[in-house]
């Protein structure tokens, strides 16, 4: 990354973090929004909307931010 | 011990529209209460307010005679079964019974048409299939009570006998309440019935009452 955009690596990551961090919320309420009739299910189970919009949030933004550091790092 | 859900003083309005003024309700453990009403009646709302995830101007849900607001937190308490289905499309028979605990062996042994097929995901199954293991899981996972939304929609009526009989067996580990149109079946399994008419509640036992009330015509 630092290869090809050279100097202006860091403003890319920059504009990369804020896009994930405003599309996040977006996918998140479009998952609920399509998939609310299963959500029963996962209630049924005990696991609140809450819980699995903020453990797939997490999870989801972890693994882009692994992914980005490791990207920006070596290449 | 016998446990009680109680559903009382319930009273829900969508605009100036009023669904519900005046509901009473309980379910014992042990036994099955049948809730009957036409469209639109307030059944399903009902259902969520006793669950938490409607909110009502004005309700007192109870277990054991003590208030309670959000069922749907406690799933040792109560489980829900909405009349759509809930099970992900994505999941094999195996797996849901995993997430609950279950043994897929005796739901094998239970309905034998399922055998061999564990490995099966949900949505390869028949829409009756599908709703046979959504009523099973929710029936037969722990919990005091649970409520059931149109369990008979899209069984044939081998299914429905096998299901009525299945329920019948598992009351004696819960308190069920149950809502469908098929006000036969209902009553055949229901141990009291309410029917849910100008947003109040109604305990009924036969067809003649369900016929003085308005509800079917003899």
């Amino acid at each position: 990354m630092q290869y090809t955009y050279g100097p202006k690596a860091h403003e890319v990551m920059g504009v990369l973090f804020w896009y994930k961090v405003i599309t996040l919320p977006l996918i998140l309420y479009t998952a609920i929004h399509y998939k609310k009739q299963e959500l029963y299910y996962y209630q049924n189970l005990g696991v609140s909307k809450l819980t699995l919009g903020v453990c797939t949030s997490v999870f989801d933004f972890s693994l882009w931010l692994t992914l980005s550091v490791i990207t920006f790092n070596h290449i | 011990m016998i446990h009680t859900l109680e559903a009382d003083g319930i009273q829900l309005e969508f605009d100036l529209r009023k669904i519900l003024t005046d509901v009473y309700l309980k379910c014992e453990t042990g036994k099955i209460t049948g809730l009957l009403g036409r469209n639109g009646q307030g059944k399903s709302c009902l259902m969520n307010i006793m669950l938490g995830t409607l909110n009502s101007s004005i309700n007192s849900v109870r277990f054991d005679s003590r208030v309670i607001h959000k069922a749907y937190k406690q799933p040792g308490l109560l489980l829900y079964l909405p009349q759509f289905n809930i099970i992900p499309k994505s999941l094999t028979i195996q797996t849901v019974f995993n997430d609950f605990e279950l043994s897929v062996d005796d739901f094998g042994n239970r309905f034998p048409e399922f055998k061999d097929r564990y490995n099966t995901k949900v949505s390869q199954l028949s829409g009756g299939q599908w709703r046979t293991v959504e009523i099973y899981v929710i029936a037969k996972a722990p919990s005091l009570f649970a409520m059931l939304d149109e369990p008979f929609t899209h069984l044939n009526p081998i299914q429905i006998e096998k299901i009525k009989d299945f329920l019948q067996e598992e009351k004696a580990n819960k308190g069920f309440l149950i809502t469908d149109h098929m006000y036969k079946h209902l009553l055949d399994i229901s141990d009291s019935v309410y029917l849910l008419k100008d947003g109040k509640t109604h305990l009924t036992k036969t067809v003649e009452e369900l016929d003085e009330l308005g509800y079917i015509r003899l």
